[in-house]
């Protein structure tokens, strides 16, 4: 599929995926989030899209699939928050990665974000996609990638100089 | 003086830019400037975390390069036999071109049909040609004669 096809095709069901992951995950910025980690998906497997023969089906499928992982992993990590946190004392990830070099410390930083801020940080900062392209891929204003990157690399900033500070 | 002064000029640009990396607001462009600066040895230990970081991500943009060099070794594989092909197919076309004719009075013929012709009527000639009286001679006489002639 062409990125034309895709924006043409795919970006005008969003409003359908949008519902479709409000109606699962309940919190509108969770659906938000979870349409443009869809959309970014889609996008990088837009190749091999004319192979379905209901792209609209497949996005539909992809949204819920996702949703449903996502619900899963908030649950899991609400009732692991505690245990996690009662176990781990003082001790902490970065600890456990002193050792290790600084391109496995930010990789791990990296996994550890929120998907869609991992997804878009990828793109900017590794793909070399503007924030203005992937804005248009995902159907959300320039401003909201903005604040999803933003906060992404401050992330990173605190967390590597955690790491490094120890 | 001069040093200092264009040390900080370039220590502002640099915060400058970091500054706005961090809110999202560098374009690509700003970003290849700002990796550039980074990359410099004399930077003062508070960019330590920065460097880090554009370097860990230079990292990342180069095996996503490396990634893709297995297609483009395939496509330079695929693109060697094309040459190869079309060379060999260049070449035979040549060799077939230098069979297929044949030079009769500083005339080059292309003709399979018409050399076939010429060549007959030119072994007629040699061997019982009208104006020639002697005897018929046939083709391996003919050569025997000629060898002859040059160990004399």
């Amino acid at each position: 599929m062409s990125d034309y096809q895709f924006k043409a095709e795919i970006l005008p069901i969003r409003d359908k995926l949008f519902h479709i992951a409000q109606k699962i995950l309940a919190e509108e910025q969770e659906a938000e989030d979870a349409v443009q980690e869809v959309l970014l998906k889609l996008w990088h497997m837009r190749d091999s899209l004319n192979k379905y023969d209901n792209t609209a089906a497949f996005a539909t499928t992809v949204t819920k699939n996702h949703c449903i992982d996502r619900l899963k992993m908030i649950r899991r990590t609400d009732s692991l928050d505690d245990t996690y946190h009662s176990r781990a004392g003082t001790d902490n990830p970065y600890l456990q990665l002193e050792r290790k070099n600084t391109e496995e410390v930010l990789q791990q930083i990296i996994e550890n974000l929120p998907s869609l801020q991992q997804a878009i940080i990828r793109m900017k900062d590794m793909e070399e996609y503007e924030v203005d392209e992937i804005a248009e891929i995902t159907g959300t204003k320039v401003e909201a990638v903005r604040v999803n990157l933003s906060r992404a690399r401050k992330k990173v900033r605190e967390e590597y100089l955690k790491w490094t500070t120890r | 003086m001069k040093i200092i002064n264009q040390h900080s000029g370039n220590y502002a640009e640099i915060d400058r830019l970091i500054d706005r990396y961090y809110e999202g607001l560098t374009s690509g462009e700003e970003e290849k400037l700002l990796r550039n600066l980074l990359s410099r040895k004399d930077l003062p230990e508070r960019y330590k975390t920065e460097r880090a970081i554009f370097g860990y991500f230079e990292t990342k943009k180069q095996k996503q390069v490396f990634r893709l060099q297995p297609y483009f070794r395939w496509g330079a594989a695929v693109a060697a036999v094309a040459i190869l092909v079309i060379g060999l197919g260049i070449q035979r076309s040549k060799l077939q071109d230098l069979s297929d004719y044949a030079f009769v009075n500083g005339v080059k013929i292309t003709d399979k049909h018409m050399i076939k012709c010429v060549a007959e009527n030119s072994m007629k000639e040699i061997s019982g040609g009208t104006k020639d009286k002697s005897p018929k001679l046939d083709a391996k006489e003919i050569m025997t004669q000629q060898l002859g002639a040059f160990s004399e």
